[in-house]
Order: C-alpha cells, then sequence, then structure tokens
C-alpha cells in the first residue's frame, strides 16, 4: 500500500506523463494506491484553476481527472480518524495531517509525496516517504521481483 | 489467428474514433458497446487480449490528451498544497 499525495496526483497532469505512467503501473503490479478522504470534492472544487494553468480542454482534464480517481482509493476518514491527533502533534504543517494518520492507520505504510517538510516529518517516527521518480521505479522493481 | 488479427486492428481503429470523438462531446461518461462474433472455442483467449488492447489504448488516449498540458512542476506543487489544504480543512484541522 502506498499513499498518495496531492500534489503527485497533480503532478500526473503535467505533459510528460511520467508520473501518469507510473500511477499507472504501480496499480497494474498490484500496488494499492490510497488517499485520505475528499480528494475528489477538493479536485472538483479546484477544477477551474488546475484546467486555467494546464491549459487542458474541460473535456480532456475531467476525463483525466476522473480516470486517475479510479486508481486511487479514497479512505473513509473513520479508518484513520483515530490517528488524527498523533498525525497533528507530528505535522509541522496541518495539510499533511490526513495523510500522516492514513499512514499510521496503515502500520506506517510509505507516502510518495513531494513535499519536503512532510518528508522530514515523516523520518520522525520511521515512516518512509518517496520523494522521487527514481524512488518509486525502484520499488517498482523490487515489487516485480516478489 | 488471422481473423483475429484484422478484427482486433479494425476494432482498435473504431476504438480510437470513438474516444476521440466522446472526449470532445461528452459530458456524461457513457458506455460503448460492440457485438463481435468471435468462434466460441476462442471467445476467452480474444476477450482477454480485447481487455488488455481497451487498456491499451486508454493509456495512449490520456498521454496524447496530456501532451497539450502547460501545467509545470511549480503549478502542480502550489496547486497540489491548495487541494491539500482544503482535504485539511474538511478534516477538521483547521477547527
Amino acid at each position: 500500500m502506498l499513499v498518495v499525495d496531492a500534489n503527485v496526483i497533480i503532478a500526473s497532469l503535467i505533459s510528460k506523463g511520467t508520473i501518469f505512467l507510473l500511477i499507472k503501473q504501480l496499480n497494474r503490479i498490484g500496488i494499492r494506491l490510497v488517499s485520505p478522504s475528499f480528494l475528489k470534492e477538493e479536485l472538483y472544487e479546484h477544477f477551474n484553476e488546475i484546467r486555467e494553468r494546464s491549459g487542458l480542454e474541460d473535456a480532456a482534464l475531467k476525463y483525466l481527472i476522473s480516470e486517475l480517481l479510479n486508481l486511487i482509493e479514497v479512505k473513509p476518514v473513520s479508518q484513520y480518524k483515530m490517528f488524527m491527533k498523533e498525525a497533528e502533534e507530528i505535522c509541522s504543517d496541518k495539510n499533511d495531517v490526513p495523510y500522516l494518520a492514513l499512514s499510521l492507520s496503515s502500520g506506517k505504510a510509505p507516502i510518495w509525496s513531494f513535499d519536503k517538510r512532510l518528508k522530514e516529518d515523516c523520518g520522525k517516527v520511521g515512516i518512509r516517504v518517496i520523494s522521487s521518480i527514481e524512488e518509486v521505479i525502484r520499488e517498482l522493481s523490487l515489487s516485480s521481483k516478489l | 489467428m488471422d481473423i483475429m488479427k484484422s478484427s482486433q486492428n479494425l476494432l482498435s481503429e473504431l476504438l480510437i474514433e470513438m474516444l476521440i470523438k466522446f472526449s470532445c462531446e461528452f459530458s456524461i461518461m457513457e458506455e460503448v458497446v460492440i457485438k463481435i462474433e468471435v468462434p466460441r472455442e476462442l471467445a476467452e483467449e480474444f476477450k482477454k487480449v480485447l481487455e488488455q488492447l481497451v487498456e491499451e489504448l486508454k493509456t495512449r488516449f490520456m498521454l496524447s490528451l496530456l501532451r497539450s498540458s502547460k501545467l509545470t512542476e511549480d503549478d502542480a506543487v502550489r496547486l497540489g498544497e491548495v487541494v491539500k489544504h482544503g482535504m485539511a480543512e474538511r478534516h477538521g484541522v483547521y477547527y
């Protein structure tokens, strides 16, 4: 299981398509990609901003987001609610709290994120944060060997 | 097997055409059903190849859509923060 940060999901909309392909590949080999609740709501809440920055057509962006959301399992708050307090004590950025709580609830599952502060905070409690494409590829090759 | 290959090519063209068409026009997702007749003994094998083909087509289609994206890594980090902030708010972290 890999907890996926929203910044990775947005970065998968970059034209190179590398992150998008990695998400597809991880999914294909059976690695469960998970996110805290409200990911879908917030992606659509900021849909216009994402569309303006990306310059993608409305229909194209809707289609891409819906396909991405099919690859990522959004966990209900009830599943990690009991770890929110502990996560709040660890996180220096409140925005990271749901991610850390979800990881803690899943036995310190690794997190895929480009957030440096989250990586530092997670390091203090032994949660691995994958932050580069190279690390994800390494993870992929390890999983394929299993 | 030749029949299967030519059906596969034909189907691939059809699907590309349909995917392009509905990507430009859709507002509600719609299921596309195509009926193809294959010998019963080959049906399972055909289905497997078809599923792989559709998956590959979808990936290629999405990559071609992504090609026109002007999003930068900085945009992704900034927009990611905005989305994460909203998610944290909905979790009650800011109250």
